[in-house]
């Protein structure tokens, strides 16, 4: 519940942020009203239907409509996404409140961290649309595996800042496969199956230098 | 209880009733016969054209699966056909709308024998046409159980519509006239509005579509064997086409001209487009071209003149790349482009076939009743396609887990890959899951 308000607070903010570059208070206002009474809490926003519906957002003109719904799109995804949104909830497990950039861990979790960090990397390079829908879209995945979403949380740093939170309790090999699978699912949605798999095999690759990747094969992440 | 009792007593009489006719004169000379093998072994082969066609499509990944389905639709096709299709299809057929003997023939004369097995070609041609819709996602054994009841039930019932009867009786749309010579309708559009609704069942491959509606290109692994499936196709087609005359005689001349001329227009017609439309020529579109063309006259080239064959295939060409287009719209995952060229250009042959029939050009008779037929053949074929790959989905699911996606359905599968050497990252141990 907790997590569900912090949130919500974090989409007013984005949302106020947004429309402040080109509403008045009254307009903002009367948008984060519309914002809470039809579209807070839903798990997917129908951002053109939202600012659609926004009033003193008809004014606009169709590019600066069209800007806005870019800028919401970009912000949500942020918000959705946690710990890289700029206003994480305190109260939450935090695994980013120590983070290191050396990888530590049994050999599993070692060439699993490198396979992440991998898809960060990559991911990043393809632009930061990409990485935002990447990290929303990781998100969904891990839900529809039944993961801990404090496994979202490390992996969303990992991949974001290349850097492994300390204190994350990853499980066994079977379920970090899952949970590479899961980045993998996510990476077809956000930048395509070629990239997907291109980054996939880079991965592998990558892990395959590790000292770790002599007891535990990457390939088993396949 | 009773109903299943009296279904079983329906199904024992079919088999057991004796054929009520012997199918008159049919390939009795002998140079006819022979020409309707040879062209049966020409359809066989354009089996190869199409593994090559698809394979090529897909990533190396898929490579197998891919062409395991042409297998499996191939042979589950041939069984299908002759157990249920043949007899749907070409028995006596009072009724008009399916044939009702010659289930599970045996003891054919040597005319029927062949022709059945020219027929049977048809039918599996029809039912590959799926494979490369859905490639790449779909499960092997729902893919093999959808290619049984393409052939065995709803390519039959409509071809029985058609080309009614070998023995007695007609079909309700060739009793009204409705011109298919080798199957633009009957064939393609058939296994094209099939594989329509496998492709909406199973939806499209992981990341094809972005959320923001863009559209992920994802490039075949070998384009060589694309071009190199199209040529055996076109090869294969002088077979499917000249091989409907069901004789050997000088009719095949202007069929295999038509056929050839409609190709090339095809092939042209694509290149032109896609520069007038400023956009790259691509090898895979030209090749589709080829077919659009080739799927395109396969209705009227036994009745229409070399210069509306050629404007049959020129005018194939913008069908299968606009009808390309639309699916994308719709989001609809076609890997090989078998929608548009199979589904879109066999409807346009057919309508070609009645605006250019050599007894009389644009007769608005002849028009409404190709128009009939192919809306009868999309009404018919998608629904019950549908319904089919909905029912197997319920039943076993059609759809390929992601992680199968991921590792590719060739290890999945088959646990096999096309290419040892290059594909080394493979999953642990050669284990499936």
């Amino acid at each position: 519940m907790a997590a569900t308000d912090a949130r919500h607070a974090r989409e007013r903010t984005i949302i106020s942020q947004v429309l402040g570059t080109k509403l008045d208070a009254a307009g903002v206002q009367s948008a984060l009203d519309l914002w809470d009474q039809k579209f807070a809490g839903r798990k997917s926003v129908p951002l053109i239907e939202f600012v659609n519906e926004i009033q003193a957002v008809q004014t606009l003109e169709a590019r600066e409509r069209h800007e806005l719904r870019l800028a919401l799109y970009r912000g949500m995804i942020q918000a959705a996404a946690g710990p890289t949104a700029p206003t994480r909830p305190a109260s939450r497990p935090a695994p980013t409140t120590s983070v290191r950039t050396e990888l530590k861990g049994t050999p599993a979790e070692i060439v699993f961290l490198k396979i992440v960090q991998h898809y960060g990397e990559q991911l990043r390079e393809l632009g930061p649309v990409v990485i935002q829908q990447f990290l929303a879209e990781m998100r969904t995945a891990l839900e529809d595996r039944r993961m801990p979403g404090v496994l979202g949380d490390a992996m969303a740093t990992i991949a974001m800042r290349g850097a492994t939170p300390d204190g994350v309790q990853w499980g066994n090999s079977a379920r970090m496969h899952m949970l590479a699978q899961g980045l993998y699912v996510a990476a077809c949605k956000a930048a395509g199956p070629v990239q997907a798999d291109r980054i996939l095999l880079g991965a592998v690759s990558e892990a395959k230098k590790l000292d770790a990747a002599k007891v535990f094969a990457p390939t088993q992440f396949l | 209880m009773r109903m299943k009792r009296l279904a079983r007593c329906l199904f024992t009489a079919a088999l057991v009733a004796p054929a009520t006719a012997s199918a008159q004169g049919l390939l009795e000379n002998p140079a006819d016969l022979i020409w309707v093998c040879v062209s049966a072994a020409l359809v066989f082969f354009m089996q190869a054209g199409f593994a090559l066609l698809e394979g090529g499509f897909v990533r190396t990944k898929n490579t197998v699966n891919v062409i395991m389905k042409n297998y499996a639709d191939l042979c589950v096709g041939v069984l299908a056909f002759w157990a249920l299709g043949f007899g749907l299809m070409f028995g006596d057929n009072p009724s008009g709308w399916f044939g009702t003997s010659h289930f599970v023939p045996g003891d054919l004369a040597g005319g029927e024998a062949g022709f059945l097995v020219f027929q049977m070609m048809f039918a599996a041609t029809a039912a590959t046409i799926v494979s490369g819709a859905v490639a790449e996602r779909m499960r092997f054994a729902a893919y093999a159980i959808g290619a049984a009841a393409v052939t065995g039930l709803i390519y039959p019932v409509y071809g029985s519509w058609v080309w009614g009867s070998a023995f007695t009786g007609s079909g309700w749309l060739s009793e009204r006239g409705f011109i298919d010579f080798a199957g633009s309708t009957v064939v393609h559009s058939i296994g094209g509005w099939c594989a329509l609704a496998a492709a909406i069942v199973v939806g499209p491959r992981l990341g094809r579509f972005g959320s923001d509606g863009s559209v992920r290109s994802i490039p075949g692994h070998s384009l060589p064997s694309v071009a190199l499936g199209v040529f055996v196709l076109w090869l294969g087609w002088f077979g499917f086409n000249g091989g409907s005359t069901l004789a050997a005689d000088g009719s095949i001349g202007k069929v295999l001209l038509n056929t050839n001329l409609a190709a090339a227009a095809g092939v042209v017609g694509t290149m032109v487009l896609l520069a007038v439309l400023r956009r790259p020529v691509l090898i895979t579109s030209s090749v589709n071209g080829a077919l659009a063309g080739l799927v395109a006259i396969t209705a009227g080239c036994g009745s229409m003149e070399p210069i509306f064959a050629v404007i049959t295939g020129l005018v194939a060409a913008p069908v299968a790349v606009f009808g390309g287009d639309l699916l994308l719209k719709l989001r609809v995952d076609d890997v090989v482009g078998a929608i548009p060229v199979h589904g879109f250009c066999g409807a346009w042959g057919t309508l070609a076939a009645g605006l250019f029939l050599d007894e009389g050009l644009f007769q608005p008779g002849v028009i409404a009743t190709q128009l009939l037929g192919i809306g009868a053949a999309f009404l018919w074929a998608f629904p019950l396609a549908w319904l089919c790959f909905a029912g197997i989905n319920l039943v076993i699911k059609v759809r390929a887990e992601s992680l199968h996606e991921q590792r590719g359905l060739d290890f999945t599968e088959h646990s096999e890959v096309g290419y040892p050497e290059f594909q080394t990252d493979l999953p642990h141990a050669g284990r499936a899951d």
